[in-house]
């Protein structure tokens, strides 16, 4: 996890049981860490950014992208 | 001026023509600040040709530890003509333009036509939406960099006539954040060497950009972790468009609201129970900016049709003083709720969100 959601979640990695696909992997998340939800991100999966739902492998590496200001 | 370039001209790839082309080139840099000082003293320091400086802002004791253009003495004084003078005193051969003013909307287009490219290290997101739609709009390469505490981001957006491409601001982030929810350096803090490396890093991408030396993080967003020394580089999907809204052309550009964008979310949305109360108030107008054959049809309250490719500075009474834009999804009239937002301040604009289809409608 990056920048704000960092933050929010107290780390910056964190192992999850393999769940299907990236829309069920955001909602553990969500459900882990509920206030990032008002933080708007992208999802990497295995160093690709995806705009719809992606097969997870149990290895995949998935990023949280928030968008930083800061200048 | 070969000698004070020579340990870099011998480099491959560069030489007597990666110079000239150095030389030849005009860079704007917005925002003087932590990431602008090491932007500006590295393209000035490698002899690129004509430097523009956009800031509005004045040098403050909090910003020397990290913009490191500027000494104690500074305090106070404009920071464009600060850093100009500074850097003339570097290296003369560059041609600096100070420009003590705040890029907007109405300024934009106009400062970045005088420019080949253009790098982002401003210290907000209104600013960085305006450059990515400006620069879009003008097909200039844009350098992006921002930092949040310990972190970086660094990404080129060629926008290169090839709009079927993604890659830009608005495609890696196509929802602004709501105003407050992601802190500047000033509310929340920042390392100052962090802004060196970041900075640094935009500059060698527009020295890759002018001379061609390189491979340009072209369709990539990279990451930097200072307190873990980690580089990821992420590659955004080419041909899947996220569907958002920008200003199609200058004209709107300049009256886009953008200041206003960050907040539309919360402060002019409407679902159709808002709706229907905002109508049985009278004083109304409802805009449907579908286009004519699109269901379902409106029947139970009266609208105005104004596809949105016609929305303009003339398709509006100037006398409305209420209008609801609606569509089917709530895209398309956020779209148009911006655009009469920018060019009727006085008017009090709303966006059916959601659209016509999420809701009960009958």
């Amino acid at each position: 996890m990056f920048g704000r959601l960092a933050e929010i979640a107290g780390l910056t990695a964190l192992n999850i049981d393999w769940v299907k696909d990236s829309d069920q992997l955001k909602q553990k998340v969500l459900e882990l860490f509920p206030a990032i939800a008002a933080i708007p991100f992208r999802i990497a999966v295995d160093k690709k950014i995806i705009s719809e739902t992606t097969t997870l492998q149990a290895s995949s590496m998935v990023a949280l992208l928030p968008p930083f200001s800061g200048g | 001026m070969d000698e004070r370039y020579q340990r870099q001209m011998c480099l491959p790839g560069m030489g007597t023509p990666g110079q000239a082309r150095l030389r030849a080139a005009r860079v704007l840099v917005i925002g003087a600040g932590g990431l602008g000082c090491p932007v500006l003293q590295y393209l000035t320091a490698a002899g690129v040709g004509t430097l523009g400086i956009v800031d509005n802002d004045q040098v403050e004791l909090s910003n020397l530890h990290r913009q490191v253009l500027y000494q104690t003495v500074d305090i106070g004084t404009s920071k464009a003509i600060c850093a100009a003078a500074r850097l003339k005193a570097m290296n003369s051969d560059v041609h600096l333009i100070p420009f003590n003013d705040r890029i907007t909307a109405s300024n934009a287009a106009d400062i970045i036509a005088g420019f080949d490219i253009v790098v982002d290290a401003s210290d907000n997101f209104p600013t960085r939406y305006l450059l990515n739609d400006a620069c879009y709009l003008l097909h200039k390469p844009l350098v992006y960099g921002a930092i949040h505490g310990f972190e970086g981001q660094v990404a080129v957006w060629r926008n290169d006539n090839k709009p079927a491409l993604p890659g830009g601001y608005r495609d890696l982030f196509p929802d602004p954040p709501a105003d407050g929810l992601i802190a500047n350096c000033a509310g929340n803090g920042v390392i100052g060497v962090l802004a060196g490396i970041i900075g640094t890093l935009q500059a060698g991408e527009v020295i890759k950009i002018i001379t061609g030396i390189g491979a340009v993080l072209d369709q990539k967003l990279l990451t930097y972790n200072w307190s873990t020394q980690q580089f990821w580089t992420f590659e955004l999907e080419a041909g899947n468009q996220v569907l958002y809204s920008r200003p199609q052309d200058l004209d709107t550009l300049k009256n886009w609201a953008y200041d206003d964008e960050l907040e539309c979310d919360c402060t002019a949305e409407l679902n159709m129970t808002g709706l229907r109360q905002l109508l049985s108030g009278g004083g109304v107008t409802v805009v449907d900016v579908r286009l004519p054959h699109e269901e379902p049809v409106i029947t139970d309250f009266e609208t105005v049709n104004i596809p949105l490719p016609s929305i303009n500075r003339h398709s509006i009474p100037e006398e409305v003083e209420a209008c609801v834009f609606v569509c089917n999804t709530g895209k398309r009239s956020r779209e148009a709720a911006r655009i009469a937002a920018g060019f009727w301040p006085g008017m009090k604009v709303y966006n059916l969100k959601n659209g016509l289809l999420a809701e009960d409608f009958k």
